[in-house]
């Protein structure tokens, strides 16, 4: 099977998509690249290719590579990246991913049938890119934990006591094995947000729709006193906030990447 | 005129690899109809409305998102009107999600769009049908 990956400016990706979407029944696979940059893969024997992308493409086309590959829905879905990075400070990858050998500490995920996430996903990525910022001290929730990641980024940190809630049974289970695999000790309970408050803990992140931060933000304890709120989309960025500011907390720092956001807010 | 951005066969034209159908309703008007098996984290075309709009849906683990582009210079206007909260996830279960559409030229297109998604985590893709009514609001 033909793949065809195309470095493209940011800026153009939607004008391009334009003219490649009606071209692809099976879409495309797209990547942040960093720098302006934004990597479109698609697979077809009949894709376009050559002349005719450089075309359609036009100006916003800053590479194209074009290889045989084998059809496989699994190698497809990890070129977009399960194994993934926080340039110098840790790297995140599957059990089946080989180790790095740089020394750059690693956490070790492997996702449970029907649980939600591995990991790698944009906001789950930014929430760690925020919480990596901040000082460990006191409790950590990780709300909307799927796989874990974060509830055991923090525990390795030094958040004491962590707690990895969620409402997926296969999730909780999926954290409490990933924290085991990663050696470190994360409580993980099953909880519906909707009906409980956020565990009072001093930091916490909220990876979860925006339904459900509406109804955490005004029931955060006192002693929380920091918020990643992320699991929404860039357009409701301002309405997330504006839940925990209401809640006496102020924005720090926003983060958003392809279509999602992640917000840092403080006491 | 916007009726020729109602005629269906530039729709059925554009959207036949797709596997959309398209076809003029009762009265004047169009109809769009398409689903598609998608792979986890690929972004994918459900419908296409030639001078009128694209819908695209992006399924990446427990997500949606749902990129709505306007083809027309005119910006096609979306506003949901409907959207389950699956409180309890069922895998099985599908997700779905309704719009009422407006083009703001004279005389104005208006119509509804649906999306239905179901999502099998243990296979990586998720099924939608997508479907499109459109028509002059005069008729």
């Amino acid at each position: 099977m033909r793949r065809v990956a195309l470095t493209l400016r940011a800026d153009a990706l939607e004008d391009v998509l334009d003219a490649l979407m009606p071209l692809l029944p099976h879409g495309v696979y797209q990547r942040d690249m960093g720098g302006g940059r934004v990597e479109v893969a698609y697979y077809g024997d009949a894709a376009p290719t050559g002349a005719e992308l450089d075309a359609l493409a036009g100006a916003a086309l800053l590479a194209r590579e074009e290889e045989d590959v084998p059809d496989s829905r699994e190698a497809r879905r990890a070129r977009v990246g399960h194994a993934w990075e926080v340039p110098g400070r840790l790297r995140v990858r599957s059990p089946l991913d080989a180790p790095g050998a740089d020394g750059l500490p690693e956490i070790v995920i492997e996702p449970l049938e029907g649980a939600f996430g591995t990991g790698a996903h944009p906001t789950t990525r930014m929430t760690l890119e925020l919480l990596l910022g901040l000082e460990p001290a006191g409790g950590f929730a990780d709300l909307g934990c799927g796989v874990g990641l974060l509830a055991i980024v923090a525990a390795r940190l030094g958040w004491d006591p962590v707690f990895a809630v969620d409402l997926e049974p296969r999730a909780v289970e999926s954290a409490r094995r990933n924290a085991e695999r990663n050696g470190v000790e994360v409580r993980a309970v099953h909880a519906d947000l909707l009906e409980v408050p956020p565990p009072p803990a001093r930091t916490l992140a909220g990876n979860m729709p925006f339904y459900v931060h509406q109804r955490a933000a005004p029931a955060l304890d006192a002693a929380t006193e920091h918020v990643i709120a992320s699991g929404v989309v860039a357009d409701q960025a301002t309405a997330t906030a504006e839940l925990y500011t209401g809640a006496g907390l102020t924005e720090r720092a926003r983060l958003t990447a392809s279509g999602w956001a992640a917000i840092w807010l403080a006491r | 005129m916007t009726s020729s951005l109602l005629d269906p066969r530039p729709a059925a034209e554009a959207g036949a690899i797709h596997g959309q159908l398209a076809s003029a309703l009762p009265g004047g008007g169009l109809a769009l109809s398409c689903h598609k098996l998608v792979e986890d984290a690929a972004r994918c075309t459900v419908l296409l409305a030639p001078g009128l709009f694209r819908l695209d849906v992006h399924p990446v683990e427990d997500t949606l998102q749902v990129m709505a582009r306007s083809l027309h210079a005119r910006a096609v206007r979306f506003e949901v009107v409907d959207q389950d909260i699956v409180r309890e996830y069922v895998p099985a279960e599908p997700y779905r999600l309704e719009w009422s559409i407006e083009l703001p030229v004279e005389p104005p297109i208006r119509g509804r769009v649906s999306l239905a998604m179901t999502v099998d985590l243990g296979q990586g893709v998720a099924h939608f049908v997508a479907q499109a009514v459109l028509r002059e609001a005069s008729a």
